[in-house]
C-alpha cells in the first residue's frame, strides 16, 4: 500500500469536503409550506461532515504508517513519471478534444480523428496499422452516425457536414 | 520570401474591398431584409422541421406534440420530427433552445404550467416572454382534488371546513414546487385551508400515496386517478381547470367552491424561438388551428387517450393566456422561491 | 374471464405480426444491453413513438420484448468488457471478467443466459399469479419503509469494501455527494449548481457508469501498451453446448432462488431499480455462501445471483405497473406511456377492461423470455469472437457507442463532458484503490434516503406519535444494526486473518 499515495489522496478528499461544505453554506431555505427543520441543505452537510472526518481520518493514519516504516524515495523525477504513462495522458488528451470539437466538427469529423488516433494511441509498438485505424475510423463514424440519426431520432451534432 | 509578401498584399487588398463594397449595401440590405423574411414566409416550410419535447416521451406533453406533429405532416408536406430533451420540468430544453435557430424549423413543445412555474420558482430567469409563442394546441383535462372513498367530505367546501376545524392535521400530498403545490398554496392563502402539506412525488406517487392510506388527500390529473374512481376506491372532490370540461360536465371545479382564484389549467403549447419570422409563425399558428379544429383524426386521438375537447388559440390570444397565467403564478412566488441564505 | 386468457393468449400466438415483433424487439433489445453505453430504457425511448400507431397488442408487445431483451444483454458486455451493458449487470462484471479472464468465458455467458431465463419465467410467474397481493403490500411501503430500506441497503457497503473499510466509506460518501448536485428533492432547491443550467438536472447515472467503467478500461489498456500483456482479452473462445454442466446448474439452485426473490422484490417497489438489485443479491449471495473469499475471483455463482436477480426484477417491475398504474422503474415508466396511448389503463380494473390485451403481454412475456434464450445462446458463440478482437480496435469503437449513448441520454453535450470527468476520477480512484462500486450505490440510493428522510419527517411533524406505528421500517433498522455489527466484525477478522497469513509468508522468505 502506497502510504504516501493515501496521504495526498487525504489531502484532496479533505480539500474536497472543505469545499462542499463550503458551498452548502449557500443552499437556500425553502420559504413556502411544508417547511420544516431539516431542509434541503441539512443532509449535503451531514455528507460533506462525514467525508472530512474520514478524509482526516486517512491522513492520520498514513502518516502513521510512514512514521512507522520510512519508504525509500523511489528513484526518477516527475517527468519520467509522466512519460511512462504518456499514452495515459494521450487517451485523455483525445477524449478532450473529442468531446471539445464535437459540437463545431460534428460528430462523424471528429468521431473519425478520435478513433484512428485512439487505435493508434493503445497499439503496441510494432502493430500499428494505419491503414486498418483509417478504414475502422470512417466506416464506424458514418455508419454510427447515420443509423442513430435517421433511425434512431438522436440529436448529434452534425458540425460541418450539416447541409448534407 | 517573396510569397509571403505577395500573399499578405493580397490579404489587404482583400480588406480593403470588402469594406468598401459592405459600406455601399448596407442601404440595399436593409431593404433587401424584409423582401427576403416575405419570401423565406412564402416558402416555408421548405425543409423537415424539428419539435423539441420539453418532456420525457410517454408523458402527455410529449404524447400531444407527437399527435400534433404526425398530422402536420399531412398538412404541411414536410416531416416533422420529433425529439425529446428532457430534464429539471422541462428547464434544461426550454434554456437551450430560446436563443436557438430561429429560421423556422426548430420548435419547442411543452406546457405552459412547467413554463410559469419555472419561472415563479426561480429554476429559470425568464418566461413566454423569452419566446414567440405560436400557438396553445390543446388543454389537459384537469387536476383532480381526490380523496379516498370512505372520507367523510363529498365537497370541496366540507373538505376545507374540515381542514379548519383539525388544523394541520389532515395530509394532503403535493410536489413541492409544481402545480399541485400551487393549488394548494391557493387553498391555504385564498380559502383559508389548515391542511399539512406534504411532499409526495410526482402523480403516479401521490397517487400511491393516497391509496396506501399515507395522505388523506392529493391532486394528480384525472387520467391517473379515472380508473380508482371507477372502481369506487377514490373519489374527485373537484377539478382544478377554470371551466368545466365538455368531455367531463359532472365534476365540479374548483372555482366554484368559492374561491375565485383556484385554477391550474395545463395548457399544451408550441413555441418558437425569440427573434422567429412572424410570418412563419403565423402560418404556423394558421396550420395548427386547422388541425385542432378540423381534423376528425385529431379529435378521436386526444379524446381516446386524455379525454382532451380539441381547443387552439390564435397567436394574439396565446400571448394573452400565456400572459395571465404567468401573473396568477408570479402572484405566488415569493410562496415558491427559496430565500438564499446570508454567506 | 377465462374467455379473455385464451383470447389473450390466442391473439398473440396466431398473429404473425405480433410473433414477429416480439422476436425482433427482443433481438433489439438484446443488442442495446450488450452494447455498453446504450440501455434497457433506452431502447424503450427510441421505440416507443413508433409503437403509437401499431395496434394495442402489437405495441405493447414490442416494448415489452425490448425490456426483457435489453436487461438480458447486459450480460454480455459485463462478462467480455468489463463494462455493465446496462446498470442492471453491474454486479454481473465482478465474477464476470474474471471468469472470461480465467478462459471460463464460455461458462460464465451461458450461465447468464439461462439464469437470465429463468429469472424471466419466475418474475413472470409471480406476475400473473398473484400481482394483486404483491401490489397491495407494495403500497404499504411508504416514506418511512423507503428511507429504512435505502439505509439497509448502504449498510452493504461494508461488505464490498474490500479490505480498506474507510476507503469504502469514503467512495460512498462521495457517491452521495455526487448525488446531491441538481435539484434537491421535496423542495427542488437548486444545490451546487454554480448557476449552470445545464447542472439542474444532476449528474446522470450512466454517464457515472460509463466514466466509471468504459473510461477505465480504455485508460487501463492505455497504460499496458508497451507492457508484454496481450492484447486480446482471451483466445480460448469454444462453447461446449450451454457452456456449463448439469452439477453446476443444480449446484445453483438455493442461490438462483434467492436471488429471484430478492430482484422479484427490489423490482415491485418503485424507485429502486436494477442496479440496486444485481448488487443486492450478489452480496447476498456472497454473505450466505460456504466460500465468500472466492467471491470476485471467478465463480459462477456471483453471475448467477446478479443475472437471475435483475430478470426477475422485470415481472416484478411490471407488477405495479399493470395494478396500480405506478412503473417500478424508468424502463417501466415508459411502458406506462405506451400502456395508456393504446387505451390500456392500468389499475384496479385492468384485467375487466383490458384482460384480453393483459393476458397478451403475458404470452408476449413468455415467448419474448424464450426468444431471449435462444437468440442469446445461439449469439453467445458469435458474441464470445469480441474477446478474439485486439483491445486496440475494440476499446476506441465501444469508447464511440459510450458517447452516443450517453449523448442519447438527453440529447445534450453536457453528459458527454460528465463522462470524461467521471473516467478520470474514476481513474483515480484506481490508483488509489478506493472502490467504486460503493460510490454507484452511494449515487443511487443516496437521493433515495434522502427524499425519504425529508418526507418522514414532514409525516412526522404533522402526528409525531404515529412515527412508531411502521413495523416494516423498524424491522429493516433491526436488521441494518445486526448486519452492520455482524459485517464490521466479520471483516476486522478477514482481514487480520489475511494480515497475520501474508505476515508469515513474509517471514519465511
Amino acid at each position: 500500500m502506497s502510504k504516501k499515495g493515501d496521504l495526498i489522496a487525504g489531502i484532496i478528499l479533505a480539500l474536497f469536503s472543505v469545499f462542499y461544505l463550503y458551498e452548502a453554506m449557500d443552499i437556500a431555505v425553502f420559504a413556502g409550506m411544508g417547511k420544516s427543520v431539516v431542509d434541503s441543505g441539512t443532509v449535503p452537510k451531514v455528507w460533506g461532515g462525514c467525508l472530512l472526518v474520514l478524509s482526516l481520518w486517512l491522513i492520520i493514519r498514513s502518516l502513521i504508517a510512514m512514521k512507522k516504516n520510512p519508504e525509500q524515495k523511489k528513484g526518477g523525477s516527475l517527468v519520467e513519471a509522466i512519460k511512462d504513462k504518456r499514452e495515459v495522458w494521450e487517451t485523455f488528451g483525445l477524449l478532450f478534444f473529442y468531446i471539445a470539437t464535437m459540437d463545431f466538427l460534428g460528430f462523424v469529423i471528429s468521431s473519425m480523428i478520435y478513433i484512428f488516433g485512439q487505435i493508434i494511441v493503445l497499439s503496441p509498438p510494432g502493430k500499428v496499422n494505419y491503414k486498418i485505424a483509417g478504414i475502422l475510423a470512417v466506416v464506424f463514424s458514418f455508419g454510427i452516425y447515420f443509423v442513430f440519426v435517421d433511425y434512431l431520432m438522436v440529436l448529434l451534432p452534425p458540425g460541418l457536414l450539416e447541409d448534407l | 520570401m517573396k510569397f509571403k509578401k505577395f500573399a499578405v498584399c493580397a490579404c489587404a487588398l482583400a480588406m480593403a474591398a470588402s469594406m468598401v463594397t459592405g459600406c455601399g449595401n448596407k442601404e440595399k440590405k436593409a431593404a433587401t431584409a424584409s423582401k427576403a423574411a416575405a419570401n423565406a414566409a412564402e416558402k416555408w416550410p421548405s425543409k423537415p422541421i424539428t419539435f423539441i419535447v420539453t418532456h420525457g416521451a410517454g408523458g402527455d406533453t410529449d404524447y400531444n406534440a407527437r399527435v400534433l406533429a404526425r398530422l402536420l405532416e399531412k398538412e404541411l408536406k414536410q416531416p416533422v420530427v420529433v425529439n425529446n430533451v428532457t430534464g429539471a420540468n422541462g428547464s434544461i430544453a426550454m434554456t437551450q433552445y430560446k436563443d436557438g435557430k430561429n429560421d423556422g424549423y426548430t420548435f419547442i413543445a411543452t406546457n405552459t404550467v412547467a413554463m410559469a412555474s419555472n419561472e415563479a420558482t426561480g429554476i429559470t430567469k425568464f418566461g413566454y416572454t423569452a419566446f414567440e409563442p405560436v400557438c396553445i394546441y390543446g388543454k389537459q383535462c384537469g387536476e383532480n382534488i381526490l380523496v379516498r372513498k370512505d372520507a367523510p367530505y363529498n365537497t370541496l367546501k366540507e373538505f376545507i371546513e374540515a381542514s379548519k376545524q383539525n388544523p394541520g392535521k389532515l395530509k394532503l400530498g403535493i410536489a413541492m414546487g409544481g402545480s399541485s403545490y400551487v393549488a394548494a398554496l391557493i387553498m391555504e392563502q385564498k380559502g383559508g385551508a389548515k391542511f399539512a402539506v406534504v411532499d409526495a412525488g410526482d402523480g403516479g406517487d401521490r397517487m400511491t400515496a393516497l391509496i396506501g392510506g399515507h395522505v388523506d388527500a392529493t391532486i394528480a390529473p384525472y387520467t391517473l386517478a379515472k380508473e380508482y374512481i371507477e372502481k369506487g376506491q377514490l373519489k374527485t372532490l373537484a377539478t382544478l381547470i377554470s371551466e368545466r370540461s365538455k368531455t367531463l360536465p359532472n365534476i365540479p371545479t374548483a372555482k366554484e367552491s368559492g374561491i375565485e382564484d383556484l385554477t391550474v389549467d395545463t395548457w399544451y403549447g408550441i413555441l418558437a424561438p425569440k427573434g422567429t419570422n412572424p410570418a412563419i409563425v403565423e402560418k404556423l399558428n394558421a396550420a395548427i388551428l386547422k388541425i385542432v379544429k378540423e381534423n376528425p383524426e385529431y379529435k378521436a386521438e386526444v379524446e381516446k387517450y386524455d379525454f382532451q375537447a380539441p381547443w387552439a388559440l390564435n397567436v394574439a390570444d396565446t400571448k394573452t393566456y400565456l400572459d395571465k397565467q404567468r401573473n396568477h403564478f408570479m402572484d405566488y412566488s415569493k410562496y415558491l422561491t427559496s430565500a438564499k441564505k446570508k454567506k | 374471464m377465462d374467455s379473455a386468457v385464451i383470447n389473450g393468449i390466442m391473439s398473440v400466438i396466431t398473429n404473425p405480426h405480433v410473433l414477429l415483433f416480439i422476436w425482433l424487439g427482443t433481438f433489439i433489445g438484446i443488442v442495446f444491453g450488450a452494447i455498453p453505453g446504450l440501455t434497457a430504457t433506452m431502447a424503450i425511448v427510441m421505440f416507443l413513438p413508433m409503437t403509437y400507431t401499431m395496434s394495442s397488442i402489437e405495441g405493447i408487445s414490442t416494448l415489452v420484448a425490448l425490456y426483457i431483451g435489453g436487461i438480458s444483454g447486459g450480460l454480455v458486455s459485463a462478462i467480455l468488457l468489463n463494462i455493465p451493458g446496462t446498470p442492471s449487470s453491474i454486479a454481473t462484471c465482478f465474477d464476470g471478467r474474471p471468469l472470461a479472464v480465467k478462459g471460463e468465458a464460455g461458462k460464465a455467458l451461458g450461465v447468464g443466459v439461462v439464469f437470465s431465463f429463468l429469472g424471466t419465467i419466475f418474475g413472470l410467474i409471480m406476475l400473473v399469479a398473484i400481482s394483486p397481493v404483491l401490489a397491495s403490500m407494495a403500497i404499504k411501503f411508504g416514506p418511512f419503509e423507503y428511507c429504512a430500506l435505502a439505509v439497509f441497503a448502504l449498510s452493504l457497503v461494508v461488505t464490498l469494501t474490500g479490505r480498506d473499510m474507510v476507503k469504502g466509506f469514503i467512495g460512498a460518501f462521495l457517491g452521495v455527494m455526487l448525488a446531491t448536485a441538481g435539484l434537491a428533492p421535496v423542495d427542488s432547491v437548486q444545490r451546487f449548481t454554480f448557476d449552470f443550467t445545464e447542472m439542474n438536472n444532476g449528474f446522470a447515472l450512466l454517464t457515472l457508469l460509463i466514466g466509471l467503467f468504459a473510461v477505465t478500461e480504455i485508460i487501463a489498456a492505455a497504460e499496458e501498451v508497451r507492457s508484454a500483456k496481450p492484447f486480446t482479452i482471451e483466445d480460448n473462445v469454444k462453447i461446449k453446448g450451454f457452456g456449463f454442466s448439469w452439477a453446476e446448474f443444480i449446484s445453483q439452485k438455493f442461490n438462483a432462488l434467492r436471488s429471484a426473490v430478492i430482484g422479484l422484490v427490489i423490482g415491485i417497489l418503485p424507485g429502486i431499480g436494477g442496479a440496486i438489485s444485481c448488487v443486492l443479491a450478489y452480496t447476498m449471495a456472497k454473505n450466505q455462501s460456504k466460500y465468500p473469499e472466492k467471491f470476485g475471483t471467478g465463480i459462477i455463482d456471483g453471475v448467477v445471483a446478479s443475472e437471475t436477480a435483475n430478470n426477475a426484477g422485470i415481472g416484478g417491475a411490471m407488477i405495479p405497473l399493470l395494478t396500480l398504474g405506478i412503473p417500478g422503474d424508468a424502463a417501466t415508466a415508459m411502458l406506462l406511456g405506451g400502456l395508456m396511448v393504446h387505451q390500456v389503463a392500468p389499475g384496479p380494473l385492468i384485467f375487466e377492461k383490458s384482460g384480453v390485451v393483459v393476458y397478451g403481454v403475458f404470452m408476449a412475456m413468455f415467448i419474448s423470455a424464450i426468444a431471449q434464450l435462444v437468440l442469446q445462446m445461439w449469439g453467445m458463440r458469435i458474441f464470445i469472437n469480441v474477446l478474439k478482437v485486439p483491445k486496440y480496435y475494440l476499446l476506441p469503437i465501444i469508447m464511440l457507442l459510450c458517447v452516443v449513448g450517453a449523448f442519447g441520454n438527453s440529447n445534450r453535450l453536457f453528459d458527454v463532458w460528465c463522462v470524461l470527468i467521471f473516467g478520470i476520477m474514476g481513474y483515480a480512484m484506481i490508483k488509489d484503490k478506493i472502490a467504486t462500486i460503493p460510490m454507484i450505490l452511494g449515487f443511487i440510493l443516496g437521493p433515495i434516503f434522502e427524499t425519504n428522510l425529508r418526507r418522514a419527517i414532514q409525516h412526522a411533524q404533522v402526528s409525531p406519535t404515529e412515527t412508531f406505528n411502521h413495523p416494516i421500517a423498524i424491522g429493516f433498522v433491526v436488521v441494518t444494526i445486526v448486519v452492520l455489527v455482524y459485517s464490521i466484525i466479520q471483516h476486522r477478522r478477514e482481514v487480520a486473518r489475511l494480515e497475520a497469513e501474508e505476515a508469515a509468508g513474509a517471514a519465511k522468505q
